[in-house]
């Protein structure tokens, strides 16, 4: 049975049982995988799927159902199953659907550029991985070097008459790189999304991936202590992906963000502004509404260092007395999400940033950061990668790293912001960022 | 589900390029999971799947297309996009799909359906209440009931038509338990492939009381001696080392790749003369227990160790190509989203001749690991670390006293070699397994057994 027809019956039905508020989810994607190894194609692998959730609203909760089976004879067991979920549970709070009548923001969203189509993705992968090998004779294995192409489309329709879709294309490439000197084995990536003309180009991507990696050979050791730190704007993206659920309404209620009452007070330093930002042109996630159908809104959550908002979905937004802010997940799940989430840029170049902190550790990734942070303290030690910094310069490569903090703390004591904000896939952007000493133990 | 004839066209089309051997895998799974806590129904869930997976050998290349649009437009468009990936020469391959002949073992005997959701949560909730009344000390009792049923379908160009249907349930009970400010957890559960038949024979207040007892009895566990002693440890569960620090290494998936200890060991002495140890995925109604695997060859009782001895190996079809076996019946996928690959069923060490009362008592000074927790093992040098959710030391023979925080370090080559006592007491436990194709039901076990000088991590 064909989705639409599907969907309508589907809708129909739920009427004719008498369901009084329901909602149908649904989301279908395309996608293909290339993989290159040893100058052949190692891996091909292709899907075509389509999702649905089906949910139902009894009293105050609402019940759904997970489904990507879509055929006429299942229909009446999909209704019973989610109206059966929602009777079921106890919940105390109210949960909601988005039916008002509202326009809804026209986005910009990221796409390859039209040459993008005429690539040969095979021999473009092909050469990607005998430039790497070309490059340097220390580049030792390439470990990873793919491609990922695909669409999806996703449409919203409730019994509050919402009836919204959008969907989206993306395309990226990325080559994983490790270099061998001394007996040292270092390892770096770099990716591409076909967004402008010099993706097209695999020595780019190359020169970056193993210039990356080279450089951090012949590393050496510091003594254990407080320096002044500098983040490489990707890698403080990364520490945002880390604390970003501080902002949430919902860790606010599961007690595992300390921010439910600090609004309208300064919870950072005067120069940073953090934006949550569904309508960014380009963005990795940017949306014309959230996962419960409320339209997008651009929200700054910390201006000038002062805390304006949590971040909500419906039912959070009812609770807490204020407007949603369109956050929501919807399906079965109905918690809090982000969208283009990122510092806004400050005036100084990166090397501005550097001259101004004079010596110090230049910070480029982390390691570990699911297990080496506590969400109840706010607590973090990470493994990390990074360079010395001498006199306002990036200077020789760091044995391996620990960094540790609190991410309450790291907040208030930044001090420095670059102009040159960078997105990390998961939609986390930072400029370089420059913070207060904190503590690094070295190999 | 799907009609002969389409199937055959599908896989006519898999092979028009050039691929010499094709297979469709066709899904159609129901799930319901119940969560009860603080004595409330807290979540439900249902999610209802249907999907089909085409997969296409050239030699050891291969491609695999995945769709759930299940239409016979887009399923013959899926086969065609995976075929684009092979280039090799059509070639001439004739079959007649014929149905695979099982034998329908694990046939259930109450339907998931003749209890409402309700009914079930009551259960739940009830079991949940002999945990909370079991001891002052209980504060919380968790309770999570899975039940799933799987139609599934492989049919292949060697002319396999293999239909199947498998039900399974689960149960799990957790206790918190509170003293002073100490928190300690414990849990328990039992599945199978069974229906709503999975609670009765089982007397399940004792069941949660132990659970209770158990949580309660870690508050005042001493902490754990470290060192190198003799660790004994018991049935059940405790075969989870011998599955991850052997079984994962006696999979095809990382022999063909030569990532495996066990490598070119075939017929060597890689364990104790006491080790025999089994796959089986024959056993009656067991957790892991399949009648066909996801490539349409038919389950075995697989021997692997024997005195000591490896006898086999657990091959899929296209590892078997690369290491010139054939395979035996063990290729498994968490759902047609993954491509299928050699994993393990129900996997144990086969019973001894001594008693767990003798092997105690034939301990001077260890330590009994009466029930493992998780744990972590290198696939390439094969060390582990794993924790023990209950232990005791072992003193002159006797049990004396309950410790916590330990936990075991080694290779699984080392334990394998040092186990100098097996036990009589052979039972099975629930698990989930993951790795390249996704997660899977198994099960572990082992008698008690005794192993020779293990590294301990206490704190203390």
């Amino acid at each position: 049975m064909q989705a639409q027809e599907f969907i309508e019956k589907l809708y129909q039905t739920s009427q004719e049982q008498g369901l009084n508020q329901f909602q149908i989810d649904y989301t279908q994607s395309e996608s293909s995988n290339l993989r290159v190894m040893d100058g052949k194609i190692e891996n091909r692998s292709f899907k075509n799927v389509q999702h649905l959730s089906f949910s139902v609203k009894e009293g105050k909760n609402i019940g759904s159902i997970e489904s990507d089976k879509l055929e006429e004879e299942d229909i009446l067991l999909i209704i019973k199953e989610a109206k059966e979920n929602a009777l079921l549970l106890d919940n105390e709070e109210e949960n909601f659907f988005f039916g008002e009548k509202r326009e809804y923001p026209i986005v910009k969203k990221n796409t390859p550029i039209k040459d993008y189509e005429k690539l040969d993705k095979e021999q473009f992968l092909l050469s990607l991985e005998k430039a790497a090998y070309a490059k340097d004779k220390r580049v030792k294995k390439v470990i990873s070097c793919y491609l990922n192409e695909g669409k999806y489309h996703t449409a919203i329709r409730n019994s509050l008459s919402l009836n919204v879709s959008e969907g989206a294309t993306w395309a990226f490439a990325g080559i994983y790189v490790s270099v061998e000197e001394n007996g040292i084995i270092k390892t770096a990536s770099e990716y591409v999304k076909f967004d402008k003309k010099e993706d097209l180009n695999p020595e780019l991507m190359v020169q970056k991936a193993v210039e990356k990696a080279l450089k951090k050979l012949n590393p050496i050791s510091i003594p254990s202590g407080k320096y002044k730190i500098v983040f490489e704007n990707e890698c403080f993206a990364e520490l945002l992906n880390v604390m970003k659920n501080l902002f949430s309404a919902a860790a606010v209620e599961e007690q595992h963000s300390k921010l439910g009452d600090k609004l309208g007070q300064k919870i950072a330093a005067a120069c940073v502004t953090l934006l949550d930002n569904p309508l960014l042109d380009n963005g990795y996630r940017t949306r014309a509404f959230d996962g419960e159908g409320y339209p997008s809104q651009t929200n700054v959550i910390i201006k000038n260092g002062v805390l304006q908002t949590l971040l909500h979905n419906l039912r959070t937004a009812h609770k807490f007395g204020v407007e949603p802010t369109g956050n929501g997940i919807g399906g079965g799940e109905r918690g809090v999400f982000y969208s283009n989430f990122y510092i806004e840029n400050g005036n100084l170049s990166q090397d501005e940033v550097l001259q101004q902190t004079g010596d110090g550790v230049y910070i480029t990734d982390l390691t570990g950061t699911h297990a080496g942070y506590s969400i109840v303290s706010g607590d973090f030690s990470f493994g990390a990668e990074g360079f010395l910094i001498r006199n306002g310069k990036i200077d020789k490569a760091l044995n391996q790293l620990t960094i540790s903090g609190n991410v309450y703390e790291l907040l208030q004591d930044i001090v420095l912001i670059g102009n040159d904000l960078k997105f990390a896939p998961d939609a986390c952007g930072a400029p370089c960022v420059a913070v207060k000493p904190m503590q690094i133990s070295c190999n | 589900m799907l009609d002969k004839n389409l199937v055959a066209e599908i896989l006519t089309e898999a092979l028009s390029t050039g691929g010499d051997y094709a297979e469709i895998f066709v899904e159609n799974t129901l799930a319901n999971n119940l969560f009860t806590s603080e004595r409330k129904i807290k979540n439900s869930t249902s999610d209802l799947s249907y999907g089909a997976g085409i997969r296409i050998f050239d030699g050891v290349n291969f491609v695999y297309a995945y769709t759930n649009l299940m239409d016979r437009e887009n399923l013959l468009k899926t086969a065609q996009i995976a075929a684009k990936g092979i280039k090799s020469g059509q070639k001439d391959i004739k079959f007649d799909l014929r149905d695979l002949e099982l034998e329908r073992k694990h046939r259930i005997q109450k339907p998931f359906e003749s209890k409402s959701k309700k009914e079930k949560a009551d259960l739940m909730l009830k079991i949940s209440e002999y945990a909370l009344n079991a001891s002052p000390l209980v504060c919380k009792a968790d309770a999570n009931y899975g039940e799933k049923t799987r139609h599934t379908l492989l049919a292949n160009s060697l002319g396999v038509w293999a239909e199947d249907t498998i039900a399974r349930s689960r149960f799990f009970l957790s206790a918190i338990s509170q003293k002073d400010n100490l928190t300690e957890a414990a849990g328990d559960n039992f599945g199978g492939l069974y229906g709503l038949e999975l609670f009765d024979g089982r007397n399940l207040q004792e069941f949660a009381e132990n659970v209770a007892a158990d949580s309660v009895s870690r508050l005042s566990a001493e902490l754990c001696p470290s060192g190198k002693m003799d660790v004994v440890i018991g049935n059940g569960f405790g075969g989870v080392i011998f599955h991850e620090a052997c079984g994962h290494g006696l999979e095809a998936t990382r022999v063909a790749l030569n990532a495996s200890v066990f490598c070119g060991k075939l017929g060597q002495q890689i364990a104790s003369p006491l080790v025999t140890a089994y796959d089986d995925a024959t056993i009656d109604h067991a957790w892991g227990s399949i009648n066909v695997d996801d490539e349409g060859v038919k389950t075995q009782r697989k021997l692997l160790i024997e005195n000591g001895i490896l006898k086999s190996y657990m091959v899929d079809r296209l590892n078997g190509r690369r290491m010139g076996m054939e395979p035996n019946g063990c290729s498994r996928r968490q759902n047609y989203t993954f491509a299928p690959t050699s994993r393990m069923s129900n996997t144990f060490i086969a019973n001894g001749k001594s008693t767990q009362d003798e092997i105690i008592a034939n301990t001077e000074k260890g330590l009994f690991a009466e029930k493992m927790g998780g744990g972590s093992v290198s696939p390439t040098t094969g060390e582990f670390n794993f924790s023990v959710d209950r232990a005791y030391l072992i003193e002159n023979g006797k049990i004396t006293k309950q410790v916590k925080g330990a936990k075991l370090i080694g290779s699984g080559q080392e334990v394998l070699q040092n186990i100098d006592m097996v036990g009589n007491n052979m039972s099975l436990a629930c698990g989930m397994c993951g790795s390249i194709s996704g997660k899977i039901p198994t099960t572990v076990g082992q008698p008690t057994i005794r192993v020779r000088n293990i590294t301990v991590g206490g704190q203390k």
